[in-house]
């Protein structure tokens, strides 16, 4: 499709909207002559404005509308004034395509009003109906909740989810030089020379279960100190209190830009520093899209895999536990993660370079020590840089990256390399897979039954009412399989997110949608089976010798 | 100008200076600071010490109010009215006031005297000043029944404690047709939680449909509906504290249910009686979140104390006792407290139409409808009235009267009870007492049965209250008995008296139906919260959100059609509109998908705390 004007949601929060840059570029290579808007909360606007890749910013500004809704202060009339201006901005009128990438309901009606040719991400169709559309849209959402063989960094599902171009595209940020003027002025205001001989610390997080201690920051700060570094903590103002501790636990070895710093001079401070060392945060994006190295603690819930910096030489660090990463609803008393990611590791880290780097990471131990890749056609991967006793089933995780690149088709089908999983599981996964083909054929007999009727030229609505049901027992089989087959989860949990994305509106979409859905699973089924994967190779095989 | 002209010249129409004209002088008496005051039928109208101090704290206590009121009118027509003005002093701090104020509306003063003599030398002594405020007086009954013709666009009433408390079955029923206008331009959104059951279950309902004849807007939580899950606590278990946890543990789903209703509906005032389950945090809740809430407690506070856990948490409380029980209301700290008696609602409590069948079930020379409480039990043995029926529930079978108890002592409908007031010569009513044998010497309250009786039509024979002289003209409407011993002659006498039977029933109706319907109750009772309450007073409601935004869309054709389908004349809330928005069933129109969007963005912000 040929589009003009391709209008990105990106109600999202800083990370996320530098990480969606590989994607807006992709779009921008795949559609040349297309104007690209993204529309944002008026809190990233700035963040938005330096994506260079985007055309049009447009804000919604969410601080000042909300307070209109409010049941005892606010202005409804006023709201809905607000919300058809907003609606008429002409850069939002005549869209092609929309990408919303955003999860909640409010976006995908917000993007409804746009009234676009086409929408992709959550949406509401023309009844009200909320969908997810496309299939890479469906499977980020298959895997909001349970992300644990979800091979893929977040990136990389935008890329995919996008135009599809195997091309390699780094994160972006457009720095002005008034922006390093102003970094330059904050930091020889604060002592700091701003020679690169200087370490930054983002200790905030969005949860406590997140955030290394402060102390160790501290700690950190005294010996990096002893070889000559400046430390410069920053933060938003909510965090001058954990910039505070952190300043006098260090005996001032630190110095604070908590809440001085907009998005050009904190970027362009993290631009000029040796090291940024940061919990998993917007920061860390910031750093990687303005070149510089990071180290990353990801602690908690905060999994590598899924949202390390993309690109390359960045470290990332988790703790080797069996529960880390937890769950994102688990509660935990002990912070045993916390931990096990050491300061003397961190400093390590931090003091080695390029070809020191894995050689010291193979000593270092209680924890799991990565180094982010990013290959010529933008795929991610984490090298591991030690002897970790836990860790990711690397293996599985390859299998479901390309069972997803067959399945939903985004990338050049790589069958050979579609191996079984590991030979210990191998009873319960054929179980699974074999479960997965059950739940299939009663799906498949079900639909058939619904278009035997619906095909009648007098069709008997009451039956058809009650086949339609059949719909929701395909649903509860689903859901039981994802409980009882944990490593097949992902395959059921896709299924599930399409299934509730069934358009329901009309018969003719229904069948449609479901004959569509059926197919993919079909081919799921047969990737899933290890005969059938063996097939695949073998065909493959015959194909290549040939 | 002659002293006539000068008269006549504040007179609003020809009635009120015939009033005046045919009015007796009274005579004038003098305060300590040497001011003109007045004294009228033995009451004194004005402070004996210094009555223009009095008028001005008086108007201190509103001028708050009245500021805000005027500020509404903004800039326009604005009318304020004095209820008993006396002599006028509170008129002429009132002037002082507007002299001082910039006001930018055209304000003119109405003083409404029911009583011609007091107007009369109101007049003739105009303690008040001669300003540029145009200052009309209308006096006399017969003038005042124009009142509410004379009286358009937004106004403010203010009652002159003394003079208004004379002639108050005047004053009443016309600040009454105003105020019902001002509900009509400015409903209320009033939430009514009834009890589970008791006494206070019906009082509930009668006040959700008084308020909604004034013309606001209610919504009703029923709560009877869970009195079966509330006796089954008393059937699982015999242990009393294991009933009364599950007991507890309802009424605090209840209470909450009630918070939950308030929040989601956007209740204006939360109005309870004695036995709504509410409970304290409920109740700091609704205070927290704006909404105010009023207690009436129609129970007599010597017998049930749980008014002293709740009492402190409402905004007003409302009670069918006074003078010891306001005291300690006061010494909890409840600020709004005010006396508003049992009342009668003529829509149920109506003459019955009684069929022969009805007659010969129900009819009794002497019969009583009520519980069979321990002073009932006693008296009534010893009254030996022949043909006497006693119809009710809790008498105990073993009491001397249970031979007198009409059909094993089931409960009667309020239909039967109608019935069975009419079809009885005397109708006994004995107010209830857990500790006395007869007569309660002590009893204050009137009871809701004194009202019922008297609003069917029906004679009573009541026994002596405190408070009843001031409901009832004893004698007159209604026959009382001050001890047992008394009965016995007064049965005899009505029972050969017919007619003054016919007469005095007649009389008492209409005096319920003048004074003592729950509508009378309720606009007393939404007066003082209004008085006391002043964001209660100041609800921005104006037209509807509904006419509004039709007005302001005028040029959008999918709003307009989309919002034709709501009533104009309601108070409608986000979540009402985005209910009837049908998903799934046909296109969504523009207006749809912003109401939805609208209602998605404010669930956000409420779960982000951003909002309420």
């Amino acid at each position: 499709m040929n589009a003009e004007h391709i209008v990105v949601v990106n109600f999202t929060r800083m990370g996320d909207l530098v990480q969606s840059g590989p994607f807006l570029r992709s779009l921008k290579a795949a559609h040349p002559r297309a104007r690209l808007t993204t529309v944002v909360f008026n809190a990233f606007a700035d963040v938005a404005r330096r994506l260079p890749m985007v055309d049009d910013v447009v804000v919604f500004d969410v601080d000042r509308w909300v307070p209109l809704l409010d049941a005892g202060r606010g202005d409804l009339q006023s709201a809905y004034a607000e919300a058809t201006d907003f609606l008429g901005d002409s850069r939002l009128s005549d869209v092609d395509v929309l990408y919303n990438l955003a999860h909640t309901p409010q976006s995908a009606t917000l993007c409804a009003l746009m009234r676009p040719r086409q929408a992709l991400g959550r949406i509401r169709l023309d009844d009200g109906q909320m969908i997810v559309r496309g299939e890479w849209f469906n499977y980020l959402f298959s895997i909001m909740d349970e992300r644990t063989f979800n091979p893929f960094n977040l990136v990389e599902i935008c890329l995919r989810a996008g135009s599809g171009s195997g091309a390699a595209h780094a994160l972006e940020l457009r720095l002005s030089d008034e922006d390093r003027r102003a970094a330059a002025r904050l930091l020889l205001e604060a002592g700091i020379r701003p020679d690169g001989r200087y370490v930054v610390f983002q200790p905030g997080a969005s949860s406590r279960s997140r955030q290394w201690p402060p102390a160790y920051f501290a700690q950190l700060a005294s010996l990096l100190h002893t070889r000559g570094f400046a430390m410069v903590v920053v933060g938003s103002p909510a965090e001058k209190p954990l910039a505070e501790s952190i300043i006098s636990l260090s005996h001032q070895q630190a110095v604070s830009l908590v809440g001085q710093t907009d998005v050009g001079t904190l970027a362009a401070v993290l631009e000029g520093a040796h090291r940024l060392v940061s919990n998993d945060t917007g920061t860390i994006h910031l750093a990687a899209a303005v070149g510089t190295p990071s180290i990353g603690i990801y602690l908690g819930p905060a999994a590598a895999k899924d949202t390390a910096p993309y690109g390359n030489g960045h470290v990332v660090i988790e703790a080797d536990l069996p529960c880390a990463p937890c769950g994102y609803r688990d509660t935990c008393q002990t912070f045993s993660c916390h931990r096990r990611v050491t300061v003397d590791a961190v400093f390590r880290l931090c003091m080695a370079n390029e070809q020191s780097l894995d050689e010291t990471a193979r000593t270092l131990a209680g924890m799991r020590v990565y180094r982010t890749q990013v290959d010529g056609r933008g795929e991610f991967s984490l090298k591991t840089l030690n002897d970790a006793v836990t860790g990711p089933d690397f293996a599985l995780l390859d299998f479901y990256r390309i069972f997803w690149d067959n399945l939903l088709k985004a990338k050049p089908a790589r069958a050979d390399r579609l191996n079984a999983p590991r030979a210990e599981a191998r009873p319960a996964w054929r179980q699974g897979a074999e479960s997965l083909r059950t739940i299939l054929e009663s799906a498949e007999r079900w639909l058939f039954a619904l278009l035997e009727e619906a095909r009648k030229p007098a069709a008997d609505v009451r039956r058809l009412s009650s086949l339609l049901q059949g719909r929701i027992a395909v649903q509860n089989d689903l859901r039981r399989h994802a409980e009882n087959f944990p490593q097949l989860s992902p395959v059921s949990r896709y299924l599930l997110v399409r299934l509730v994305s069934v358009r329901t509106g009309v018969l003719r979409e229904h069948l449609e949608d479901m004959s569509s859905l059926l197919e993919t699973y079909e081919n799921a089924v047969a990737l899933l089976t290890t005969a059938s994967a063996v097939r695949i190779t073998e065909r493959r095989e015959h194909v290549a010798t040939a | 100008m002659n002293a006539v002209d000068a008269i006549e010249r504040y007179l609003a129409d020809s009635l009120s200076r015939c009033a005046v004209a045919e009015a007796g002088d009274l005579p004038t008496e003098r305060a300590r600071d040497g001011q003109p005051t007045l004294t009228s039928r033995g009451f004194r109208l004005h402070s004996a010490v210094n009555p223009m101090a009095e008028a001005d704290q008086q108007l201190a206590e509103i001028t708050d109010e009245l500021r805000t009121a005027i500020r509404k009118a903004d800039g326009g027509d604005f009318t304020i009215l004095i209820f008993g003005p006396g002599l006028g002093y509170l008129l002429r701090s009132l002037q002082a006031l507007l002299q001082e104020e910039h006001v930018e509306c055209s304000v003119r003063v109405v003083c409404v005297e029911a009583d011609p003599e007091v107007a009369k030398k109101a007049l003739q002594l105009r303690v008040w000043e001669s300003a540029d405020v145009p200052v009309t007086w209308i006096v006399g009954n017969e003038a005042l029944r124009s009142l509410s013709d004379m009286v358009s666009g937004p106004h403010f009433c203010i009652t002159v404690t003394s003079g208004f408390r004379l002639n108050k079955e005047s004053y009443e029923p016309l600040m009454a047709s105003l105020m019902g206008r001002v509900a009509a331009e400015r409903p209320m959104r009033i939430l009514v939680p009834t009890p589970l059951y008791g006494g206070s279950l019906p009082t509930a309902l009668h006040c959700a449909e008084a308020f909604r004849e004034i013309g606001h807007q209610v919504e009703l939580l029923d709560f009877s509906e869970y009195y079966g899950l509330f006796r089954l606590a008393d059937s699982v278990t015999h242990d009393a504290r294991h009933t009364r946890a599950l007991q507890n543990l309802l009424t605090t789903f209840l209470a909450e249910t009630v918070v939950a209703r308030a929040l989601d509906w956007r209740a204006d005032l939360v109005w309870a009686v004695a036995q709504s389950p509410l409970l304290p945090p409920a109740l700091q809740e609704l205070r927290h979140e704006g909404i105010h809430s009023a207690l009436w407690f129609v129970e007599d506070f010597r017998i049930f104390s749980y008014w002293r856990e709740l009492a402190p948490y409402f905004d007003a409380v409302f009670t069918i006792q006074r003078g010891e029980f306001h005291d300690a209301l006061r010494s909890l700290g409840v600020r709004n407290v005010m006396y508003l008696p049992c009342a009668a609602n003529p829509r149920v409590h109506t003459p019955p139409v009684l069929t022969e069948e009805d007659q010969r079930q129900f009819g009794a020379d002497v019969s009583f409808v009520g519980a069979g409480y321990h002073n009932r039990q006693s008296l009534f043995a010893r009254l030996s009235l022949p043909g006497m029926k006693i119809w009710g529930n809790d008498w105990p079978k073993d009491c001397a009267v249970f031979s007198l108890v009409q059909e094993n002592g089931r409960r009667v409908s309020t239909e039967e009870t109608a019935k069975i007031y009419g079809a009885s010569k005397i109708n006994l009513n004995l107010h209830s007492s857990p500790h006395h044998e007869e007569v309660n010497p002590h009893g204050d309250f009137v009871n809701p049965r004194t009202f019922e009786i008297a609003a069917c039509g029906a004679f009573q024979l009541v026994d002596h209250r405190a408070e009843l002289g001031e409901l009832f003209a004893a004698g007159d409407e209604l026959a009382v008995f001050r001890s047992g011993r008394e009965i016995a002659p007064l049965v005899k006498h009505y029972l050969t008296h017919e007619e003054e039977r016919r007469d005095m029933a007649e009389r008492a109706r209409q005096r319920v139906l003048r004074e003592h319907t729950y509508v009378h109750r309720m606009q007393t009772a939404l007066r003082f919260c209004e008085e006391r309450m002043p964001r209660l007073a100041q609800r921005q409601r104006g037209p509807s959100y509904v006419s509004t935004l039709k007005a302001a869309a005028a040029d959008d054709a999918e709003l307009l059609e989309f919002l034709s389908g709501f009533p104009e004349d309601q108070e409608i809330t986000l979540d009402e509109i985005v209910s009837r928005i049908k998903v799934g069933s046909g296109t969504l129109s523009r207006a749809e998908g912003i109401f939805l969007l609208m209602k998605e963005f404010r669930d956000w912000g409420r779960e982000k705390g951003v909002i309420q």
